[in-house]
Order: C-alpha cells, then sequence, then structure tokens
C-alpha cells in the first residue's frame, strides 16, 4: 500500500504543472494520494487547468510504476519528507513556494540545527577559497550547520571548512540526491552524507540542468536566517540568492573584497546597497540565534617555540612566502621547512596554493 | 682483380667494419653500386666519377665497374663511402697502391671537384676502427679534432682526393693529427650564465641545488615572469664537470646527430637541450627510418628543460616514461633496433593554471574545472618520474632590485660535488650512483628513519592529505638533502624540507 509519501514523490516530480496550480489542488483534494486517484473527468472538472496540466497529471499516474520508483529510493537509504514531517526545515516551511517535499541523504537531524547559509562564485579567488573555508570552518566549531550547494569554488570551499572544524554541513542540489555535480566533488560529497546531508526536491536521477539552480537557490536562501555572500560577480546565482534571501526576510552579509577583484563586485556592491559587512565569524552568530562559544586558551599557541612563535608572528604580520620568512627570520631553508611543517601539524597555519601560508 | 678498401658504417653509436671492393673487367660501360646502398649512397656514382675526372685521376670510364659494399646484409646509408669506393675503383685499376690501403679505414663525402667533405659520425666510427684493430684512419681535415679524440689511432687528414691518393702512393707525407684533448676539457665552464644573477627565489634555487645533487626530475610551477626558464637555465652550471668518458658518450650522440662543430670537437658542457613545446615524439626521443637520436639522447648526461610542459603533446610526454626508466631509449624500425643513451635529468616548468596566475593573483580567474583538466595534461605515471615539484613565487619588486648577490654557481656546484661524492660512496656497490636510482627495496636500505622521524611522516600523511605514493619520494630526496649536509642519517628538518618539495601531493581536500 502506498503512503502518501509515495504519491507526493509523484505528484512534486510533475514537469508541466506549476508550484502554485500544485498548491490549489493539494488544497482542492486534501493530499496527493487523492489527486492520484481521482479520475480524469474529476480533474477535468477543475477550473483553471489547461490541456497540458491534465494530461500531465492523468497520463503518468501507474501504481506498480510508483512503487517501484520509491523502492530504488528507499533501497539506496534516501529519506523523503513532506511538509508536516517534524524534519521540514522549519525555515523552510516560512518561505512561500516551499518545495512539496525532500529527499535526503545523510542525517535528517540536522535539518533542525541552526543553520547559515554560504554563496559565492564559481570562479573564485584564492582569497575567496581562504576566507569560505576558514568561515566554514568557524561556523562549525560554535555549532552552526553551513548550508550550501556543492558547485565549485566558494560552495565546496564553505563544506569543506565546515567539515574541517568538525561540524555539520547540508548541500542542497539543483539535481537527485544521487547524482553527483559537478562530477569531481564526489569525495566531499562522500564526507557531506558522513556528517550533514545532501537534499533536493528533484526526483532522484534526475540529471543537473541549468534551469534549476535558481530554483535551488530559494531553498539556500530560505533555509537559513543568514546568508553569507562570500565572493560574487555582478551578476549570476549568488547575487539571486541573496536577492531571494531578502525576501523571505533573512540577513545577508557580504564578505568585503579588493575593488579591483572582479570576483568582488557582486559582494561589494551589495554592501554598497546595504548588506552587512561580513568582518568576522561573529558577524553571523547573533543573528542565526548561537553563541559564541568561549574560547579555551589555545594551548599550542602559547605553547609554539621561541622559533616557532617567530615564524608564526612573521605569517601572522603578513608575511607568507617562504622567502620572505627565511629573510626575515634568518633562518635556513630547512629549518624553515620543518617549523611551517610542525605549525601545519599543529593546526596554526594553512598552506596555500603557491606556496604562502596564512594563520588559522 | 679485386681490391678491398675498408671504411666504418654505423648502426646507431655503435660501427661496423664494411669492406669495399671494386670490380673492372672490360665489357658493355657501367658503373654499378650493390651491397643494400640507401640512396644517398647509390648517387655516390656520380660523384665518384666527377671527382676523379676534375681530380684529374684516371677513371676507367669505358669499363664495367661494380662495387660492392660487405657484409651485403646490413643497409649502408650516408655519404661517407664516397671516399671508399672511389678508392677500391683506383685500386682495382691499379692507380693506386693496394698495399697501403690495408689498416687503414678511410670515411669521406666527395664533392664534384674532388676536395672532401666532413662527414657525421666520424667519433664513434674511429672508435670502432680502432678497436678492431686499425692502425689507422683517413678522415677530412675538418673532422681531424672529433676523429682523434680516438687516442691511440693514427689520424691522417686529407682535403682532397688528389692528396688522399699522393699520400697513399707515398709521393706525400700527412703528418699524423693530434689534438690537445686537455684544452677541451679545460675549455669547458665556459657557462656565460651564473645563479649569482637570480635574486630572490631562495626556495627555488634551494630545490634545484636538491635536484641537481641528487640528479632528481624536477618540475616548477609558477606564474609567468617567475624566473622559471632562467633558473632552468642555469642548471647545467651546477653540475659537476663531465668526465672524459661521459664527454666521449656525448659527442658520440652529437656526432652521429651531426652536431660537432671541428673548433669543439668535444663536447664538455654538459648538455642543455629545451625543445619547443610543438615537438614531434621522433623528435623527442629519437627516431626516423634511419634512426636517429632525438632530443632525450641529446640531453645525454645533461638537462632536458621543457618549457610549459602540459603544452607538449601527450603523445610526445608519454613517449618519455621509458626513457626516464631506463636511461635510454631503444627504436625499433625495420631497418633494425637501435639503441642510445638517454641518462637525463628532466626539468620541466608549467604554470599553475591557464592564465597562469592562480595562486599568486586576483587576476586568476580560472575555474577550479580548468585547473584540474589543465594540470590533468601530465599523467600520473609520468609525474611519478618526477621527484622534485616545487612552486616557484612571483617576484615582486624588491627582491629583483635587491643589492644582495645571490648564491653563486660555483658554490652551488661545491655542494652537488661533494653531495655527489657521498653518494657515490654509498653506492659503489650498486648500479646506480644518485639518490635518484633508488628502488622502494634500496630505499629501505639505504633510507633508514630514526623513532622521531617516522612520528613526524606519520603525522604528515594523517594530517596534511598526502598521498602514500608519494613516500618513497619523499624519502630519496630526503636521503639527498641529508647528503648535501653530508649527514649520515636523515633527520626531522630533511624530511620537512623534502615534503615542501612535493608540492602536487597535496590532495585538493
Amino acid at each position: 500500500m502506498l503512503s502518501e509519501n509515495e504519491y507526493m514523490m509523484w505528484f512534486s516530480a510533475l514537469g508541466h504543472t506549476t508550484q502554485r496550480k500544485k498548491e490549489i489542488l493539494l488544497k482542492l483534494f486534501g493530499s496527493a494520494g487523492e489527486i492520484f486517484k481521482a479520475s480524469r473527468k474529476t480533474i477535468e472538472g477543475i477550473k483553471g487547468l489547461s490541456e497540458v496540466n491534465i494530461n500531465d497529471i492523468c497520463s503518468g499516474r501507474d501504481e506498480d510504476e510508483l512503487k517501484k520508483y520509491a523502492e530504488s529510493v528507499y533501497s539506496d537509504g534516501i529519506d523523503y519528507i513532506i511538509k508536516g514531517n517534524s524534519y521540514y526545515p522549519p525555515l523552510l516551511l516560512e518561505s512561500y513556494d516551499p518545495p512539496l517535499g525532500l529527499y535526503i541523504r545523510g542525517d535528517k537531524e540536522v535539518l533542525l540545527g541552526n543553520t547559515v547559509s554560504m554563496v559565492g562564485t564559481r570562479k573564485a579567488t584564492s582569497y575567496g577559497m581562504a576566507v569560505a573555508r576558514s568561515l566554514g570552518k568557524e561556523f562549525a566549531e560554535n555549532g552552526a550547520v553551513v548550508v550550501s550547494g556543492m558547485a565549485d569554488g566558494i560552495d565546496s570551499a564553505s563544506h569543506r571548512g565546515a567539515l574541517d572544524g568538525g561540524g555539520k554541513t547540508i548541500a542542497v542540489f539543483g539535481c537527485g540526491v544521487n547524482v553527483c555535480y559537478p562530477k569531481t566533488n564526489s569525495v566531499l560529497m562522500d564526507r557531506i552524507i558522513k556528517d550533514g546531508c545532501v537534499i533536493s526536491e528533484y526526483p532522484i536521477n534526475e540529471k543537473a540542468t541549468a534551469r534549476y539552480f535558481p530554483h535551488r537557490n530559494r531553498i539556500i536562501a530560505a533555509m537559513s536566517m543568514a546568508t553569507v555572500v562570500v565572493e560574487a560577480e555582478s551578476k549570476g546565482g549568488s547575487l539571486i540568492t541573496a536577492n531571494l534571501a531578502l525576501d523571505f526576510g533573512r540577513e545577508v552579509f557580504a564578505v568585503p573584497g579588493n575593488i579591483t577583484s572582479r570576483a568582488s563586485e557582486g559582494t561589494n556592491g551589495l554592501i554598497k546597497a546595504g548588506a552587512d559587512v561580513l568582518t568576522c565569524a561573529e558577524d553571523v552568530f547573533s543573528a542565526i540565534g548561537i553563541e559564541k562559544k568561549r574560547e579555551e586558551p589555545k594551548e599550542n599557541k602559547n605553547s609554539l617555540e621561541n622559533n616557532e612563535k617567530m615564524v608564526y608572528d612573521c605569517i601572522n604580520s603578513g608575511v607568507s612566502a617562504v622567502d620572505e620568512i627565511m629573510y626575515k627570520t634568518g633562518f635556513d631553508m630547512s629549518e624553515v621547512q620543518l617549523i611551517l611543517l610542525t605549525l601545519e601539524i599543529n593546526g596554526n597555519i594553512r598552506k596555500l596554493p603557491g606556496s604562502k601560508y596564512i594563520c588559522i | 682483380m679485386t681490391v678491398c678498401v675498408d671504411c666504418c658504417g654505423l648502426n646507431g653509436l655503435s660501427g661496423f667494419t664494411v669492406g669495399v671492393e671494386a670490380d673492372i673487367r672490360s665489357g658493355l660501360p657501367g658503373f654499378s653500386i650493390v651491397g643494400l646502398p640507401d640512396s644517398s649512397v647509390k648517387e655516390s656514382k656520380e660523384r665518384v666519377r666527377l671527382a676523379a675526372l676534375n681530380s684529374d685521376i684516371m677513371f676507367p670510364d669505358d669499363k664495367r665497374i661494380v662495387v660492392n659494399l660487405a657484409p651485403t646484409g646490413l643497409k649502408k646509408e650516408g655519404p661517407s663511402y664516397d671516399l671508399p669506393i672511389i678508392l677500391s675503383i683506383l685500386a682495382a685499376a691499379g692507380a693506386i697502391n693496394k698495399a697501403m690501403v690495408s689498416d687503414t679505414v678511410f670515411e669521406g663525402e666527395l664533392s664534384l671537384d674532388g676536395s672532401i667533405r666532413p662527414v657525421s659520425g666520424i667519433l664513434p666510427m674511429a672508435l670502432h676502427a680502432l678497436k678492431s684493430g686499425y692502425k689507422r684512419i683517413v678522415v677530412p681535415y675538418e673532422n681531424r679534432n672529433e676523429a682523434s679524440l680516438a687516442e691511440g689511432i693514427e689520424v691522417i687528414p686529407i682535403e682532397n682526393l688528389r692528396q688522399c691518393c699522393d699520400y697513399i702512393n707515398g709521393k706525400c707525407h700527412i703528418e699524423r693529427y693530434k689534438t690537445d684533448i686537455e684544452s677541451y676539457m679545460k675549455k669547458s665552464r665556459s657557462y656565460a650564465l651564473d645563479f649569482a644573477d637570480v635574486k630572490g627565489q631562495e626556495n627555488a634555487k634551494r630545490a634545484l641545488l636538491i635536484a641537481a645533487a641528487g640528479m632528481h626530475n624536477i618540475i616548477m610551477s609558477g606564474p609567468p615572469g617567475s624566473g622559471k626558464t632562467m633558473m632552468a637555465k642555469r642548471l647545467p652550471t651546477i653540475m659537476p664537470d663531465m668526465t672524459f668518458d661521459e664527454s666521449i658518450e656525448v659527442t658520440k650522440i652529437y656526432s652521429v646527430a651531426g652536431l660537432i662543430k671541428d673548433s669543439q670537437a668535444l663536447i664538455s658542457d654538459r648538455p642543455f637541450r629545451s625543445p619547443h613545446h610543438t615537438i614531434s615524439n621522433v623528435a623527442m626521443v629519437g627516431g626516423g627510418r634511419i634512426p636517429r637520436p632525438g632530443e632525450v639522447s641529446l640531453a645525454h648526461n645533461g638537462v632536458l628543460f621543457l618549457d610549459e610542459f602540459p603544452e607538449f603533446s601527450r603523445y610526445v610526454l608519454e613517449e618519455l616514461r621509458q626513457p626516464l626508466e631506463d636511461s635510454e631509449v631503444t627504436i625499433s624500425r625495420v631497418n633494425g633496433t637501435v639503441t642510445y643513451p638517454a641518462n637525463l635529468m628532466l626539468a620541466a616548468s608549467m604554470n599553475p593554471c591557464p592564465c597562469g596566475y592562480y595562486g599568486y593573483s586576483d587576476k586568476c580567474r580560472c575555474s577550479q574545472n580548468l585547473i584540474i583538466k589543465y594540470r590533468n595534461k601530465i599523467s600520473g605515471p609520468l609525474l611519478d618520474r618526477i621527484d622534485i615539484q616545487i612552486e616557484a613565487g612571483g617576484l615582486d619588486y624588491k627582491s629583483v632590485s635587491s643589492d644582495k648577490p645571490g648564491e653563486s654557481s660555483a658554490e652551488m656546484r661545491e655542494k652537488v660535488k661533494k653531495a655527489q661524492l657521498v653518494q657515490a660512496r654509498r653506492y659503489k656497490d650498486e648500479v646506480f650512483n644518485y639518490n635518484s636510482g633508488l628502488t622502494a627495496s634500496k630505499i629501505e636500505k639505504y633510507c633508514c628513519l630514526g623513532a622521531d622521524e617516522k612520528r613526524l611522516i606519520e603525522n604528515v600523511f594523517d594530517k596534511l592529505g598526502f598521498s602514500a605514493r608519494s613516500y618513497h619520494k619523499i624519502l630519496k630526496v630526503a636521503r639527498t638533502i641529508a647528503d648535501l649536509e653530508e649527514r649520515e642519517n636523515i633527520s626531522r628538518s630533511d624530511i620537512a624540507e623534502a615534503l615542501s618539495l612535493r608540492s602536487f601531493d597535496r590532495s585538493g581536500e
């Protein structure tokens, strides 16, 4: 016997009927199951439905097919929740046109956490990537759940940051939850499913399509009280997400960048238009309702040996290339490398592309 | 009555003796050459006849002439058979003293006026003649220096056919030519370049020093203008001088390739080859219908520098794998199999991304996908053969304009020499001489780690996302660093530095 969940899988996947019409139909019939079972005549009798809508609804109603599909969903360990389920993200429910149902891979619990969305361009600079990663980490360390889209660039860096910080993260897909897009992120996807979850409103096996992404962005924007735009060009999905977030009455934070950097045109523009400026993770905490964890004095920072401290201070003051560290400190190459390595292993610094280092 | 005049043919770098015999008898006038001559040898008919006539030497034009090149089973190619062919004909015709052509090898190309032109491959021919017990070799005047590098054989330089006949007939005496090998060896180190010109870039310089000390292959990644090419060009200047035997090996290859100038007959400077990235795979590894040495062989005992590494065709790059592994190239063609040595150090340079600025400037707008695609042009197995991978940072004005001179090539060369001496002593019972030759099992033997060092490596693999395949390379490079400091055991700082020389190993995670 099929339940409302499975009927909703069918109903939400109808491609030729708008979300609004679907909502109205649900109100009329009470449930997706009723619509499934309704005769063609009943459906035809409803005002406002076009020929296309009617065919859309009536043509593919095959109970066996649906059963098979639902089984394949469940056998892959994928969950499906509909509005009213206790795991349905409450903030998402508040937005207009929330998805009728969500496919979930991973841990459902994280959907109820304190979420913060992080978005940004795919063509990020190393600055953007570093900022996204360290912000993601700091959010995670303080108990926030990072929501993003697992695209290249800022999205991936944000997820990685959150995972680095030992926290939870949610990736919202513009394709089926069993489809990895972009393919290069398959390792990251596994990590996210392990330490968080992947959600999507699209049926499984659905390929990523350009028109799904702006639609997907509304979920990212709606799911959290605050959206952080790390780097964005003057046009693009990140700004769409930011605008949606404003429409939903969420707070939008933008990370300032160089005015010469094209990848920061969008974020700087947001700041000009009145978005909150984000210069450290704490700026966001009050917006999403968490408190900064009392920082235990970082013992390793104090326990740094003298020469380690010299190198650390060097990097902290903005000297990042190995050559310059050598000149500044007077150590020779192998000493500097050992110190850098020790600091890196202890998690005090991180290596960036181009043999540069930054303090964490 | 036939007479045999000896000369040398070449198969790769090794020579073989060819006996040229001529038969002249009455009959329908004609001239044919048999014994697998290729077209350049066949053409010598015309050269030989006209050269003789233009030198006022009797040529049996009215007779039937057959010249045979023995052994007949081997292909003969090149113009160096001109001289032995004419001499065998003249000997058969009784125009020259038959007794004088024995014990002698003749090489030379004739021009129509009877003068003798230089040929390529003289050194391997002379070495072969020496080994086969010949007393003297008659060579073109312009090949005299090169031929006399084969110590122990009399080198008789001749300028034209007339002179050659007179010499054989005892009408004139030609002094045996000797070259001053010492002066060639001394003439080396004439490098116009020096590492002292390189300002800043300490880590890249240090990496090149380590690479040279252990003969490790190296790849440099950096933005345009960071001095990658400049530094690579200075690599030969920090490598120890070649020994005489090494020089001879290199000279042989250059001789076969026809790249020897008689004024500097002995190649005593380490080769530095930097082919353009449009190079074909045959030009790179050698080949052709008659296999010629390619760039990898021309870089034997020296440096092969491949600028813009990912721009080379995939096919060319993959062909490098075998020579890098075996230190030689085997070329198989219908005409036979030839092996050329290719014991080289590969230095490659590349940009971090298609635009060149990833990680160095906000200018870079390359997507992650594009960057990965660009880097993937270099296959894993090829990268596996490159022990050292570094990032050469961008330069700022401050370090370029600084007055502080960089370390000079001479100082660096001394360090390299010392480190190589340590290795030579350690590997005296092994087939390889340098740390780069260490295989996995030998690494266990020669790169022992203390408890502290082991813990460090474990920590690194645990926390910094190094790929496990790089483990042995890290140890190899650490071994070289320890050798540079003349330290018996690998220390933690050696490992730390070796790790910094494996920058491509960091996974993107």
